[in-house]
């Protein structure tokens, strides 16, 4: 209770701090909107042209981007400085954390708080509202409970990930070249339905980086866009999120334990 | 180009092979953006073959062709790295203080930050993109060029380099000036993504979208030279291209001239 109250207590600290610069909170949010836009647009006239897309129409697929988006946003918000780490390990900052009585697990999450992750927030409901007006979904309680589930596990799956990238650094002291790859991974396969990609490829993305769990899965299940029905393992998003934070709080622990430090 | 022009090349020469140690020093991002240039052909590959499974005659260019334009999209944007052109290096010298080192050497500006983007076009190609491009070639069986083609579209190659270095070069003349110009950069190449025809081609899109893409420089640097290696552009329509391109370089290339006089003018009266 106390570790909450204390999160609590520096991330209004990190909201304070962004407040001092206000032209770079609205330039950051419209950038990241035309990102989005750009984006967009470009599926949009691709999936307008050509109908579909592996049987994934120009909603379906605003559906499956609008998923990522909500769950980018609320990762990106809080855990966007994840890849700080590799600086701090660098530059020896880090340090100061391990000295203090607090864990420094919650000093490192803590210490900032992304304003980019709001915009990808806001595109996200922006786009799953038109994409459930023209789809027309109608959802019982349970579905609408599976979704905002959906949702949650696919930000902390991507809190995993990130975490585990950004703690190999404990070993190699340079992270940043392989979260990179990580990202931009991820960013190429959530705008597109995996099953384009060709079996081998969704074996690696279902299997070893989980990320087809963050919203592909889901919303083949919403959606019911199974070939062949929906398999029982297609609902396992919530488990692989648990299963990746299992995985990446016992690297953190093991790396934090094996850092020595930089300096001699 | 002041200096006599022997000069020059030789010096260009040792600026590129300079830009070429300092990036092979790096070999982890180097693997890694190696890994991630053919994971990008791979599945732009695969995007195009699912788009055609479900209607092979939209776009009016045939399935191997429309590949080939997609790869070699990927490869471009790993060629030409405009993200982290010369506009970066300037301005991180700019914020630095240290730009004047650069502009007090005793070669032309523009042509020294020329001869540097170069070499790390060089060095991109030679290790990132080649090999990629290889690989795709037998994943995806692209098709080779006949001769003439393949001489417009070497010429439109280096025309797109030539029009891309001039556009990031004033980019990188504002730094001077506004000292910061990541969002506009970042704006700068979000209108690039879409206007270039880099991603998606300009054929298929809305009429509207495509008037204003004819009207700025962008597809200068993708859609042409990528049109003419899928032979879209052949003969008459290729010589026009390339006249576009040219007029594009000429006109960039007066105005980035024009606009260097005065940006420096205004740091040497700020620097006393």
């Amino acid at each position: 209770m106390w570790n909450i109250r204390l999160y609590g207590h520096f991330l209004r600290v990190a909201i304070l701090g962004k407040a001092q610069y206000k032209a770079d909170f609205f330039v950051g949010i419209i950038s990241v909107l035309i990102l989005n836009a750009v984006n967009l647009s470009l599926i949009g006239i691709l999936v307008y042209n050509f109908n579909t897309l592996g049987n994934w129409n120009i909603w379906d697929l605003l559906f499956l981007y609008s998923f990522w988006m909500l769950s980018r946003g609320i990762y990106g918000v809080f855990f966007w400085h994840l890849s700080d780490l590799e600086e701090m390990i660098v530059g020896g900052t880090l340090d100061a954390y391990l000295i203090r009585p607090v864990s420094p697990f919650l000093q490192f999450i803590g210490k900032d708080i992304s304003y980019t992750g709001v915009g990808d927030f806001l595109v996200g409901v922006l786009g799953f509202i038109l994409a459930a007006a023209q789809i027309g979904i109608h959802w019982n309680m349970g579905q609408w409970a599976y979704f905002v589930i959906c949702v949650l596990s696919g930000a902390l799956i991507q809190v995993a990930i990130n975490l585990i990238g950004a703690s190999l650094c404990f070993w190699t002291t340079r992270s940043n070249a392989a979260m990179n790859i990580a990202e931009r991974f991820t960013v190429l396969m959530q705008q597109y339905p995996v099953n384009i990609f060709g079996k081998y490829f969704q074996i690696f993305v279902t299997c070893f980086l989980p990320v087809a769990f963050i919203n592909y899965y889901p919303s083949v299940v919403l959606l019911g866009k199974a070939a062949g029905g929906i398999k029982m393992w297609q609902y396992f998003a919530p488990f692989v999120a648990i299963i990746m934070l299992a995985i990446a709080a016992v690297v953190w622990t093991k790396g934090i334990k094996r850092y020595t430090g930089t300096g001699n | 180009m002041r200096a006599s022009r022997g000069i020059s090349i030789h010096t260009g020469m040792a600026f590129l092979r300079n830009e070429f140690y300092n990036m092979s020093i790096y070999r982890v991002s180097f693997w890694i953006n190696l890994f991630y240039t053919f994971l990008m052909m791979y599945s732009v590959g695969y995007v195009w073959r699912a788009l055609y499974a479900a209607n092979p005659n939209v776009s009016g260019v045939p399935l191997p062709q429309m590949i080939s334009y997609a790869v070699l999209g990927v490869a471009l944007e790993a060629i030409l790295h405009p993200r982290n052109g010369p506009q970066i290096y300037i301005m991180e010298q700019v914020r630095k203080g240290t730009i004047e080192m650069d502009i007090m050497k005793p070669i032309d500006f523009q042509f020294y930050m020329f001869a540097k983007n170069m070499g790390s076009i060089a060095v991109r190609f030679l290790f990132l993109v080649l090999p990629s491009l290889i690989v795709a070639f037998f994943l995806f069986s692209l098709k080779l060029l006949d001769l003439s083609a393949l001489f417009g579209f070497l010429c439109s190659l280096v025309f797109s380099i030539i029009v891309s270095f001039f556009l990031n070069f004033i980019l990188g003349l504002l730094s001077m000036i506004t000292m910061n110009i990541r969002n506009i950069n970042w704006g700068y190449n979000a209108l690039l993504r879409f206007f270039s025809g880099q991603m998606v081609p300009l054929w298929i899109f809305p009429s509207a979208l495509g008037v204003i893409s004819d009207f700025l420089p962008f597809r200068c640097i993708y859609a042409i030279p990528m049109s003419i290696y899928i032979g879209n552009y052949a003969g008459m329509d290729m010589l026009r291209e390339l006249g576009v391109q040219f007029t594009w370089i000429f006109v960039l290339g007066l105005l980035s001239r024009l606009l260097m006089k005065r940006v420096f003018a205004r740091v040497m009266i700020q620097g006393g």
